[in-house]
């Protein structure tokens, strides 16, 4: 008998959505569009963890599987998280990626856990972590921390002067009036989470 | 065995194909053995800039479909001894008339024969820009200082970096002094910093350019073009000298600002 592709649980958080890792990673996606399609109702509003097994998710992958959420009105994905060993970890908490050049326009890097960037994030140029992002150079592309949802993750530069920064999906971009100057910044910067809007403030070393 | 440089800017009219030429005569007037390849299949220009165009019999097409022999279809340049080549693009055929292993082959081919083969690109990041690059050992890119302009070279820079194409070298050009200064362009460090590759050389805005090109003369040639004075350097460079970084600007005192800018004044 046939596996099933994705497996529902209820919880106190919320319902938690298992993605079978050893079906077909386009056969989960139909179906968990399927399961969330026929019970429309059920799922207004809910809040909802997924869990993917041991396949770790590419970006293009998260992608898919938030569009099929977004169609769904008021299902609130609460994090991404995977099963390794029997320990449940969210990706965030992986180990970090070392990028040990320059992120240029056109180039993407995406990863399950911290990101750390020996170089620049040059505009063009998206940077994607489930944890933190840390730049030893500057950034004037894009990046997004805690993309699944991770609040307290935190992005922290030599130089951060973004095109567009988000953190566990909250949004922010640089003001109109810095335009395409080069910036005269110079002291380290950590952007976070304070109250549901994104805060920059000067790097301190007992914040970490 | 020679060394074969691609000339690249992702965006179109900034002076790759001028770049191509100057750099290739300059190369040749300092006494180097250079093959210039349009890579520009469909757009032919450089033979234009080189006032090659009436001599032209076969193309780049003809040689790597075997119709003939490369010698055959190397139009010489008869200003350099024999030591200037052009191997024109076809004007009748599109980008995919040639393969990028084709390309390879040929420029590993012409590596053998000379000292510097030099890839003209087409603009953008496409089939041709993937030819050009295919056989080329570094690059020069080429930038004029704007935003959207930067914005290309480094998305080229990190396609050049993607394909082992590492050793990559910076040229900014049509510089304007005078809009620098009023704040109205980007700085030669703004650039420098944001593309983090090695400055190869500063070419002012020159409108003798414009002249030299209908005319058929790179104005290397031109000892008293401001333009073909910065060319002269960057051959000079490529060949491994150290030539001071100098901006060929007529305000005397403003090449001073711009070398102590790109941190090379002493």
């Amino acid at each position: 008998m046939p596996q099933d592709a994705v497996l529902f649980k209820g919880t106190r958080e919320g319902i938690h959505i298992f993605l079978n890792d050893e079906v077909d990673f386009p056969q989960v996606v139909h179906s968990l569009e399927d399961r969330l399609s026929s019970r429309r109702h059920f799922f207004q509003g809910a809040r909802i963890v997924i869990n993917t097994g041991k396949r770790s998710l590419s970006t293009e992958q998260v992608e898919e599987v938030r569009k099929v959420l977004k169609q769904h009105d008021g299902v609130q994905l609460l994090r991404l998280e995977q099963t390794r060993d029997g320990s449940t970890t969210q990706p965030g908490n992986q180990s970090a990626l070392v990028v040990d050049r320059t992120v240029r326009s056109g180039q993407q890097i995406y990863h399950q856990g911290h990101v750390m960037v020996v170089g620049d994030v040059n505009p063009g140029a998206e940077v994607i972590a489930e944890g933190n992002i840390m730049v030893l150079g500057t950034v004037r592309g894009t990046v997004h921390a805690g993309y699944s949802g991770k609040q307290d993750a935190l992005v922290a530069a030599t130089v951060l002067t973004p095109t567009q920064i988000s953190i566990a999906g909250i949004r922010a971009r640089r003001p109109d009036e810095e335009g395409w100057r080069s910036s005269e910044k110079s002291t380290p910067e950590v952007a976070r989470l304070r109250n549901g809007q994104i805060v920059v403030e000067p790097y301190q070393q007992s914040w970490l | 065995m020679g060394k074969a440089i691609v000339i690249t800017s992702g965006k179109g009219g900034v002076g790759k194909t001028t770049t191509t030429a100057n750099i290739g005569a300059g190369l040749a007037a300092l006494g180097k053995r250079v093959a210039l390849v349009d890579a520009d299949i469909g757009l032919r220009n450089l033979d234009i800039f080189m006032g090659l165009e009436n001599r032209i019999v076969y193309n780049i097409v003809d040689v790597v479909t075997g119709e003939v022999e490369l010698t055959k279809a190397l139009v010489r340049d008869k200003r350099f001894e024999d030591s200037l080549f052009l191997l024109p693009a076809a004007q009748t055929k599109d980008k995919n008339a040639v393969s990028t292993n084709q390309m390879r082959s040929l420029v590993h081919q012409l590596k053998k024969e000379f000292d510097f083969v030099l890839l003209d690109c087409p603009a953008g990041i496409e089939q041709g820009f993937q030819n050009a690059m295919a056989g080329a050992d570094e690059a020069v890119v080429v930038v004029n200082p704007e935003v959207p302009s930067v914005r290309d070279a480094d998305r080229v820079v990190g396609l050049l970096e993607a394909n082992n194409v590492k050793n990559n070298h910076l040229i900014i050009n049509r510089l304007r002094p005078e809009m620098v200064k009023r704040g109205e362009m980007l700085e030669i460090k703004d650039v420098v910093d944001l593309l983090s590759i090695k400055l190869l050389g500063v070419v002012p805005e020159d409108e003798r350019i414009v002249m030299s090109t209908n005319r058929g003369e790179p104005t290397v040639l031109d000892q008293s073009s401001r333009a073909g004075a910065a060319y002269r350097d960057i051959c000079r460079r490529l060949l491994g000298e150290d030539v001071p970084m100098t901006i060929h600007a007529d305000d005397g005192s403003f090449f001073h600002k711009l070398k102590k800018l790109v941190g090379l004044s002493s």
